[in-house]
């Protein structure tokens, strides 16, 4: 069975230093709550792929 | 609350003339839709411009080309007309019943439908799936008509282990996945199909790190960094408020899952007494307190009534299957961000590149063990 090597895990770990020291601390938080928007696909195919009607309420 | 962008579900018929192995449509009524519940639900939602900002009105069965005439009359009617509400026509189909005839049509107005292959692969799997009807698709006749081919692959317990096979055979024809996942509704909980997934999940690494241009199918491309977002309760579909379901006799029912051709009377009363827009009526509470995969765990309300017989239970039966799935996707997305140039990347993109690792990270330590 495969494995994420560790290699590859030190590898993301010096990207994501990298990533924190490229961008200011003041704005570092604010810009991480893009990800918070993502939407993901329920996946039923009732939407026939077009994902329009899907995970629309997301609440706090 | 804004304008919605939404589905209205037209179930055209609840016949098919396929009888797929882990098909949820168990009472079938043999009358179709009538035209005129058709025009009269399509005129209410187009009409609406004060509700609806954009409209999918899809086109749904059973097998909706059974009544080809019927579709074909209810699309060039709405399409004469001119209405407040921008939308498109979408098809769901079998493909076993595109005649020469269908083709025309389709050809002439594909730039106003979106037309999706609901088909499982290969041979092997497409017979065993799917009623042996490999031999009736025309798959070429989908990839060279659209540009943006789309195939909605079910996976089986019967055709799990050959689910890299079945992906592959997409991808070299062309297609890509509206979606590409295990069937729901359905027990998975035997053991023996988590060294067959992981498997099959070893040989899709490798196909997709010597084909990056692909997107990868659904089972393996999980959106893992959203793991790390403040927790967030979804509500994971349009069920009840976004998505409109009109069944064959104008009645309206939440989704395409929750329709008399899924469960019985009484089963059907208590799923309409849900409140679907009240997500703490339909919240797992175990999940959403207890599992990191939550964000990326998305349910299918009416499969888990029909497997938990409770709304608020989700289907237990495929954590494991999730966790390998979680697993993998983190694997094809490490092997991906590594070595990426940062200076290449906008702030907003180094924000979710650094919550992925996180998320990476985090499945590493959590679920490695079982996983490897």
């Amino acid at each position: 069975m495969k494995r994420i090597e560790n290699r590859t895990l030190t590898g993301l770990t010096i990207l994501s230093q990298k990533i924190v020291t490229s961008i200011e601390n003041s704005s570092f938080e604010k810009e991480l709550e893009v990800f918070e928007t993502i939407q993901v696909h329920a996946g039923c195919g009732g939407c026939s792929g077009t994902q329009m009607a899907c995970n629309i309420d997301v609440i706090s | 609350m804004g304008k919605q962008v939404g589905t209205l579900m037209l179930i055209i018929t609840n016949e098919c003339n396929l009888r797929c192995t882990y098909c949820y449509e168990n009472h079938i009524r043999k009358e179709p839709m009538s035209i005129e519940i058709a025009k009269e639900n399509i005129e209410n939602t187009l009409m609406n411009d004060k509700k609806y900002e954009q409209i999918t009105i899809s086109l749904f069965g059973g097998e909706p080309f059974l009544y080809f005439e019927r579709v074909k009359e209810i699309c060039e009617w709405t399409w004469s007309k001119n209405w407040k509400v921008p939308y498109i026509f979408s098809f769901s189909t079998n493909g076993t019943l595109i005649t020469e005839e269908v083709k025309d049509w389709l050809r002439k107005n594909g730039d106003r439908i979106l037309l999706v292959l609901s088909a499982d692969g290969t041979k092997e799997s497409q017979d065993i799936n799917r009623s042996n009807s490999f031999d009736k698709i025309d798959f070429k006749f989908f990839t060279q008509n659209w540009s943006n081919p789309q195939v909605k692959m079910t996976i089986s317990l019967e055709s799990l282990s050959n689910l890299s096979k079945d992906i592959i055979f997409f991808h070299n024809l062309g297609f890509n996945f509206a979606e590409c996942n295990l069937a729901m509704g359905i027990d998975w909980s035997n053991k023996k199909y988590i060294s067959v997934l992981k498997e099959e999940l070893d040989i899709l690494i490798d196909f997709y790190k010597e084909n990056k241009k692909l997107i990868p199918a659904q089972i393996i491309n999980m959106e893992v960094g959203a793991c790390e977002n403040k927790k967030v309760l979804h509500k994971w579909c349009g069920v009840g408020r976004e998505l409109m379901t009109i069944d064959v006799d104008g009645r309206r029912y939440p989704c395409n899952y929750i329709t008399p051709m899924s469960f019985s009377e009484d089963e059907l009363n208590v799923l309409l007494n849900t409140d679907f827009t009240d997500i703490r009526a339909i919240l797992d509470e175990n999940c959403f307190k207890e599992c990191y995969l939550y964000p990326v765990c998305p349910t299918c309300y009416g499969a888990d009534y029909r497997l938990t017989k409770s709304i608020k239970q989700k289907d237990k039966t495929i954590c494991e299957l999730m966790k390998i799935r979680a697993y993998y996707s983190a694997m094809l997305k490490a092997d991906k961000l590594v070595g990426t140039d940062i200076n290449t990347l906008s702030v907003e993109e180094k924000g979710r590149v650094y919550k992925t690792i996180n998320a990476i990270k985090e499945i590493n330590y959590r679920y490695s063990k079982e996983c490897c």
